[in-house]
C-alpha cells in the first residue's frame, strides 16, 4: 500500500534530521571546547525491495561521522604547559583509574606534580631518567604521567671549565713562589672560580700565576677554604690541589705547554675539573682573565619543564640548569577518524580504527607539538548554522509530504459514505 | 578562513597592541630615571594565525657602557684626589693673606733683622718670639690638616669598602635573576637595568671590568684582574686605623685576598674613588706631610745652640724652635716623621709662658742659665753677633730628604716656597686632570643615554600608531559580530 509506505518514508526523513539537529547541537555546544572534533550526520537509503510494476517507498537512515583527522585551529596561550599537536597524532593520557586514552585536548596543567589536563586525564610519556624506560610501539606500555613529581633536587659537580688569562710578560721574577705557600707569596695575578662539589657544595678555587723564569710560568691552584683569615697566604695545609708550570712561546706569545693546554684540578669530594687554557697568552699588558669559569651548578629545585616540538620534556632548575627528563610520544591508528569518541575529549581504539601506534613527534607522518598552544574546536559556527537552516527545511518538507499522505488517506476514507 | 578565524586574528593583535601600550607606557613612566633604557616589544607574525610578541627586549650597548664604567672610575679617582688637594690647599691659604710657611718664614726673617738693629729693645725680642709662634702654628696647623685628611680618607675607604661589598650582594640578587629570566625567556629588561644601575654605583667606587657570560650571567673583575665576582661576591677587606699619626701605615684594602691598594699591593687596581683615597692617604698627603716635617726639622736646626765652651762638650741643643723630642736636635738630611705636628717655639724664650725673649740676642735658650749655651757671654744689651748668625743660618743651604720630591738642598725659605708650588702644581694638574677625566665621563653619560635612553617623541609617535592599530583590530571584530548577527538573523 503506497500512501502508507509514503508516510513511513517522511517519518524516517524527519528522524534522520532530527539526527542531524543532534548533531548541529553538539557541535554548537562544544564550539569553544579545546580538542572537540565535530560530528557530522551523513544519511544512506533503505531501498524496500519491490516489484518491477509497482513502486514500494523505502526509508533513510543516518550514518553518524566524527572528523577527527579535521586540524582545529591553534589558539596561543601563555602557559607553556598547554600542548596542541599540529598535524597527525594523539597525546597518550589515562584516566584517574589508570586506563590509557588518545586525545587532542592539551590544556594540561601540574597537579600533584603531574600533567593534567581540564577533563582530568593525566600526560603520559617516556622517563628519559633513571635509565630511561622501555618503548613499546604498539602498546601504552612503559609510559609513565610527565610531570615535576620524580624530579627531587639536583646537583651537578664541576667538570669542565675554562681559565683563560693574559700573564704579564714584562712582569718581575717572583720572588717565593705561590706553591711554597709562605706568607711572602710574589706573584703577578691571581683570579678565583667557583666551583661544585658532588653534594653541590661551593668550591672556590684560588689560581695563582708566578713568573718563574722567561716565558716561563707556574699556575698554582689553592682550595679557598684553606685560606689564612682575611683570605690569602699562607693556606693551611693540604689546600694546594695542583701546581702547573706554563712555558710560552716567546715570538707569539701563545702558551706552548702543557700540551694539550688542561690543568686538571681535583675538586675536594668532587670530579676532577679540567680547567681549559687553549686561549691563555703571555703578552705585554697586565695581568687579565678574559675568561674564568666553570660549569656545575648547587642542589636547586625544577622551577618549570619546557616542552619541544619533538615532544622532549626539558627540566629546568632554578639555577637555569637543563635536564631532559620526559618525552612525550604520539600515538596514532589507522583509521582515526573510527575511534570511539568517550567523555572527556578522550578517543579510545576499536577494531575499525586499527591498533595503537607510537612514535616521536615530529618525525615521519606525525605532526609536531606546539608547547604554549591549544587546538580549538574543529567546529564552524557559520557552516553550522546553515546546516540547521538546511535540516529544517529538509524536515519541514518531510512533514508536508506526511500531511499531503494524511490528507489523500483522508479522499480515500471519504469515498465510503 | 572562516570567522572565527578572523575574530582569533583580531584578538591577537588587540593583545599585541595592548602589550606595546603598556611597553610604551613604561618607558614614558621612566623617562627621567637616568638608568632606565628602552624597551621595545617587536612583534612577529605567528605562531599560527595573527600576531605575538616573542620577547621584551632593551637597547644596550655593551661598548658604550663599559666606557662609561672606565670614565667614571676614572673621573672619581681624580674628583677623591682634587677634593684632597683643596684641603690641603688650605694649608697654604692665599698668598696675599701670607699665612703659608714660606710667607711667615720672610717675617721671622724681617723680624730678626728689625731686631738686630734694636737688640736692647725687648719688644722688638717679643715681636720676634711672636713671628717665631705664627710659623710653628702655620705649620703645626698644616700638619693637623694632613693627618686630617689622611685619617678621613682612610675612613672614607672604609665607608667605600662596605659600599663595594653591599653592591656586589645586590649583584648576586639581580645576577641570579636575570640568569633565570635569560633561561626562562621572561622579561627580564627591568632587571637588567638594574644590575647595569648596580655597575655603575660600583664603578664610582672602584675601577672594575666585566665579562659577560651564557645565559646573562655576569663576572667582575678589578680593572687589574682580581675577581670581585664569579656566581657568588668575593669579600672586599680593609682594617680602618683609628690613629692615623703621621708616619703610620694605613692598612691596604684586600679583594679576595689578594692587596689591591695600599701597602703592599700586589695586583693595585687603577682608578675608581677607592684608587684616589689611597693615593691621598699614602702618597700625595705622606709627601706632604714629610715636606711639613722637613721644614720643622730646618727650623730646629737653624736655630739650635752649639756649646760655646773653649772646648765644647756638649751637644748642640735646640734653640727658638723645639719639639717633643728637644733639647736633642733631629737628624738632618732625612724626614723625622711627625715633627711639624710638635713643633713649637720654647717656652723658655716665650714671655707668655714665662719665658725671657732676650735669651734670642744672648742664647741659653736650651737651657737657661747653662754658660756653655749662652753666646752674649759679656751680657752686653747691644750683641748682636748671635741675631746675626741666626739671621745667616736661616738664608743657609740646608740638605733634605730627596723623598720628600722637593730639591735635597737649598735655603729653608726656598723649600718653604717650593714646597708651596709643588702642591699648587699638583692640585692644578689634578684640577685640570679631573676636568678632562669629567668632561669624558659627561661624554660618556650622554652617548650612553643617547644610544639607549628613552626618547619621548619617540614613545609618543609609537602610542598614536599603537592606538590606530587597536581601533582598526576592533573594527574587524566588530564587524564579523555584524556578519554573523545577519546569519541569526536569517532564522526568524
Amino acid at each position: 500500500m503506497g500512501l502508507y509506505g509514503l508516510m513511513t518514508t517522511s517519518i524516517s526523513g524527519m528522524s534522520v534530521q532530527s539526527d542531524r539537529m543532534g548533531t548541529v547541537a553538539d557541535n554548537i555546544a562544544n564550539v569553544n571546547t579545546t580538542g572537540y572534533k565535530e560530528a557530522s550526520a551523513e544519511f544512506a537509503t533503505l531501498v524496500a525491495e519491490g516489484h518491477v510494476a509497482s513502486y514500494v517507498p523505502g526509508s533513510v537512515s543516518t550514518i553518524s561521522r566524527r572528523a577527527i583527522t579535521h586540524q582545529g585551529d591553534l589558539s596561543y596561550t601563555t602557559s607553556p604547559t598547554d600542548l596542541a599537536i599540529s598535524g597527525n597524532g594523539f597525546f597518550m593520557v589515562q584516566s584517574p583509574s589508570g586506563t590509557p586514552y588518545l586525545t587532542r585536548a592539551g590544556s594540561f596543567i601540574p597537579v600533584n606534580g603531574q600533567l593534567v589536563n581540564a577533563a582530568g586525564f593525566t600526560l603520559l610519556g617516556y622517563d628519559l631518567l633513571n635509565g630511561g624506560s622501555t618503548s613499546v610501539i604498539n602498546s601504552a606500555a612503559g609510559l609513565v604521567p610527565v610531570g615535576t613529581a620524580n624530579l627531587g633536587l639536583k646537583a651537578t659537580p664541576s667538570t669542565s671549565g675554562t681559565f683563560q688569562v693574559n700573564e704579564p710578560s714584562d712582569a718581575a721574577i717572583s720572588t717565593s713562589l705561590p706553591s711554597a705557600n709562605a706568607a711572602t707569596a710574589d706573584y703577578a695575578g691571581m683570579t678565583s672560580i667557583v666551583t661544585y662539589d658532588n653534594l653541590g657544595h661551593q668550591v672556590t678555587l684560588d689560581i695563582y700565576s708566578a713568573k718563574t723564569a722567561n716565558n716561563q710560568w707556574e699556575v698554582t691552584v689553592y682550595d679557598h677554604a684553606g685560606a689564612a683569615s682575611g683570605g690569602g697566604f699562607p693556606y693551611a695545609a693540604g689546600s694546594q690541589l695542583t701546581t702547573q708550570n706554563l712555558v710560552f712561546d716567546g715570538t707569539t706569545g701563545k702558551l706552548t705547554s702543557p700540551s694539550p693546554p688542561t690543568l686538571a684540578v681535583n675538586i675536594p669530594n668532587g670530579a676532577t675539573l679540567n680547567l681549559d687554557m687553549a686561549n691563555t697568552t703571555q703578552l705585554a699588558g697586565s695581568y687579565s682573565p678574559t675568561s674564568a669559569t666553570a660549569n656545575g651548578n648547587g642542589p636547586s629545585a625544577v622551577d618549570r619543564l619546557e616542552i619541544s616540538a619533538d615532544g622532549i620534556v626539558t627540566a629546568v632548575y632554578a639555577d637555569g640548569s637543563r635536564v631532559d627528563a620526559f618525552k612525550i610520544p604520539l600515538a596514532n591508528v589507522a583509521s582515526p577518524d573510527n575511534l570511539t569518541a568517550i567523555s572527556g575529549n578522550v578517543f579510545a581504539t576499536n577494531k575499525d580504527s586499527g591498533d595503537l601506534q607510537l612514535g616521536s613527534a615530529n618525525s615521519g607522518a606525525l605532526g609536531k607539538i606546539q608547547s604554549g598552544a591549544l587546538e580549538k574546536s574543529s567546529v564552524d559556527l557559520a557552516s553550522e548554522l546553515t546546516t540547521m537552516v538546511e535540516a529544517q527545511r529538509s524536515y519541514t518538507a518531510n512533514s508536508k509530504v506526511f500531511q499531503t499522505g494524511t490528507e489523500l488517506l483522508d479522499v480515500l476514507v471519504n469515498l465510503v459514505r | 578562513m572562516s570567522l572565527t578565524l578572523s575574530v582569533d586574528t583580531a584578538r591577537s593583535s588587540l593583545q599585541a597592541t595592548s602589550e606595546q601600550i603598556s611597553v610604551v607606557s613604561r618607558n614614558i613612566a621612566r623617562v627621567n630615571d637616568p638608568d632606565a633604557t628602552r624597551k621595545k616589544a617587536t612583534i612577529v607574525s605567528g605562531p599560527g594565525v595573527g600576531v605575538s610578541i616573542p620577547s621584551i627586549d632593551r637597547t644596550s650597548d655593551q661598548l658604550l657602557f663599559n666606557a662609561y664604567l672606565t670614565a667614571n672610575s676614572s673621573n672619581q679617582a681624580q674628583t677623591s684626589i682634587t677634593s684632597a688637594l683643596d684641603q690641603l690647599q688650605n694649608t697654604v691659604d692665599d698668598t696675599d693673606q701670607e699665612r703659608s710657611p714660606a710667607a711667615l718664614m720672610a717675617k721671622l726673617s724681617a723680624a730678626l733683622q728689625t731686631y738686630s738693629g734694636d737688640p736692647q729693645n725687648s719688644a722688638v725680642a717679643a715681636s720676634v718670639v711672636s713671628a717665631a709662634k705664627d710659623l710653628s702654628n702655620s705649620i703645626n696647623s698644616a700638619a693637623a690638616t694632613v693627618t686630617q685628611v689622611r685619617q678621613q680618607a682612610d675612613s672614607d675607604i672604609a665607608t667605600s669598602v662596605s659600599n663595594i661589598n653591599s653592591l656586589l650582594s645586590q649583584f648576586q640578587t639581580l645576577n641570579n635573576q636575570v640568569i633565570k629570566g635569560t633561561s626562562s625567556g621572561s622579561d627580564i629588561t627591568d632587571v637588567l637595568d638594574a644590575r647595569d644601575a648596580v655597575l655603575k654605583q660600583l664603578s664610582t667606587e672602584i675601577g672594575i671590568r666585566t665579562v659577560p657570560r651564557d645565559n646573562g650571567d655576569m663576572a667582575i673583575y678589578t680593572d687589574s684582574g682580581v675577581t670581585l665576582f664569579d656566581k657568588v661576591p668575593r669579600q672586599v677587606t680593609f682594617q680602618q686605623t683609628s690613629n692615623l699619626a703621621a708616619g703610620a701605615t694605613g692598612a691596604a684594602v684586600y679583594a679576595d685576598g689578594v692587596p689591591i691598594a695600599g701597602t703592599p699591593h700586589v695586583m693595585e687596581i687603577q682608578s675608581g674613588k677607592l684608587a684616589g683615597l689611597v693615593s691621598v692617604r699614602d702618597d700625595i698627603a705622606v709627601t706632604y706631610q714629610s715636606q711639613l716635617d722637613s721644614m720643622a726639622g730646618g727650623l730646629i736646626n737653624a736655630f739650635a745652640e752649639t756649646d760655646q765652651s773653649a772646648t765644647p762638650t756638649l751637644p748642640a741643643a735646640a734653640g727658638l724652635f723645639t719639639y717633643s723630642g728637644g733639647p736633642a736636635l733631629p737628624p738632618t738630611g732625612t724626614v723625622t716623621a711627625g715633627l711639624a705636628n710638635t713643633l713649637k717655639v720654647n717656652p723658655n724664650v716665650d714671655p707668655s709662658q714665662g719665658g725671657d725673649a732676650d735669651l734670642i740676642r744672648d742664647g741659653g735658650i736650651s737651657d737657661p742659665g747653662n754658660p756653655a749655651y749662652t753666646y752674649n757671654s759679656s751680657n752686653s744689651a747691644s750683641y748682636t753677633d748671635r741675631i746675626q748668625s741666626l739671621i745667616t743660618s736661616l738664608g743657609d743651604s740646608q740638605s733634605y730628604d730627596p723623598s720628600t720630591q722637593l730639591p735635597s738642598s737649598g735655603s729653608l725659605s726656598d723649600y718653604a716656597k717650593n714646597s708651596v708650588s709643588w702642591l699648587e702644581a699638583l692640585r692644578q694638574s689634578a684640577s685640570a686632570e679631573a676636568d678632562y677625566r669629567s668632561t669624558v665621563a659627561q661624554r660618556a653619560t650622554s652617548s650612553l643615554s643617547q644610544a639607549t635612553g628613552v626618547n619621548l617623541d619617540e614613545e609618543m609617535t609609537n602610542l598614536l600608531d599603537l592606538e590606530r592599530t587597536f581601533q582598526a583590530s576592533s573594527r574587524l571584530i566588530n564587524t564579523v559580530d555584524d556578519m554573523l548577527t545577519t546569519l541569526l538573523q536569517s532564522f526568524s
